[in-house]
């Protein structure tokens, strides 16, 4: 891993058009801002690994299991 | 044209069914083009199948009929990369899962977000954080259906 000392205001690149900039420093939490292409996602770690894992499992979803979800979602009217 | 799933067997799907996903889905960013298709046996689900893999099947319900209350805020960007403008209807749907316990679950934090006129979609990461990825939709059995009629009964 590459470690990098930066101070407030100053920045990291990332390739020709990725910048990390330190706007903030303040007791244990550091303020980052972040300029990447629009199709660079940025998103905190752990809100990305929970959506990851919602989403492998929902791509296992059994067609059995959500016919009965289905047959309850219909009886609540929602359809 | 057929579309080869692990759980649904072959699948038809017309052309004006498909859709391209420009960053894929999180965790499978390999997997760009797909078809969301309407099946009798689970409506109001549908079924988003990627082309390329067989065993990439989420099932997707339309947003509202989760939440009266879900209006995500669409960042500028995510717009932009699906070619949309200010004008354009957007559809909202969230992936569905169903857990363990047969619960009915709904992604909300991260909601797939189809412009129809382009047919480009991408999943959005929410940053309202009142919205969870395991939204609770419905139980799965009778006894957990019951629960909320025997708790107004110990009220009265």
């Amino acid at each position: 891993m590459l470690v990098l000392g930066r101070r407030t205001g100053e920045n990291i690149r990332i390739g020709d058009d990725i910048k990390v900039i330190v706007l903030e420093v303040r007791g244990g939490q550091i303020k980052l801002g972040i300029e990447a292409p629009l199709d660079v996602q940025v998103h905190r770690e752990e809100i990305y690994e929970r959506i990851q894992r919602q989403n492998r499992r929902a791509a296992g979803t059994m067609p059995t299991d959500l016919r009965e979800a289905a047959r309850l979602l219909r009886q609540n009217g929602r359809s | 044209m057929q579309i080869r799933t692990r759980t649904l067997g072959a699948v038809e799907a017309t052309p004006e069914s498909f859709l391209t996903l420009p960053e894929g889905l999180i965790g499978y960013d390999d997997q760009r083009e797909f078809a969301l298709v309407a099946s009798e046996d689970h409506a109001p689900f549908r079924w988003l199948l990627s082309f390329g893999d067989p065993d990439v099947t989420f099932p997707l319900l339309p947003a509202h009929l989760v939440s009266d209350e879900y209006h995500p805020a669409l960042a500028a960007s995510d717009a932009r990369a699906i070619g949309a403008v200010a004008s354009d209807a957007l559809e909202i749907y969230v992936i569905a899962a169903v857990d363990a316990e047969g619960r009915l679950t709904a992604n909300m934090r991260a909601p797939i977000v189809l412009n129809p006129q382009s047919r480009l979609a991408r999943q959005v990461v929410l940053s309202d954080g009142r919205w969870t990825v395991d939204h609770l939709v419905a139980h799965g059995n009778a006894a957990s259906q019951e629960a909320p009629a025997q708790r107004t009964r110990q009220a009265a």
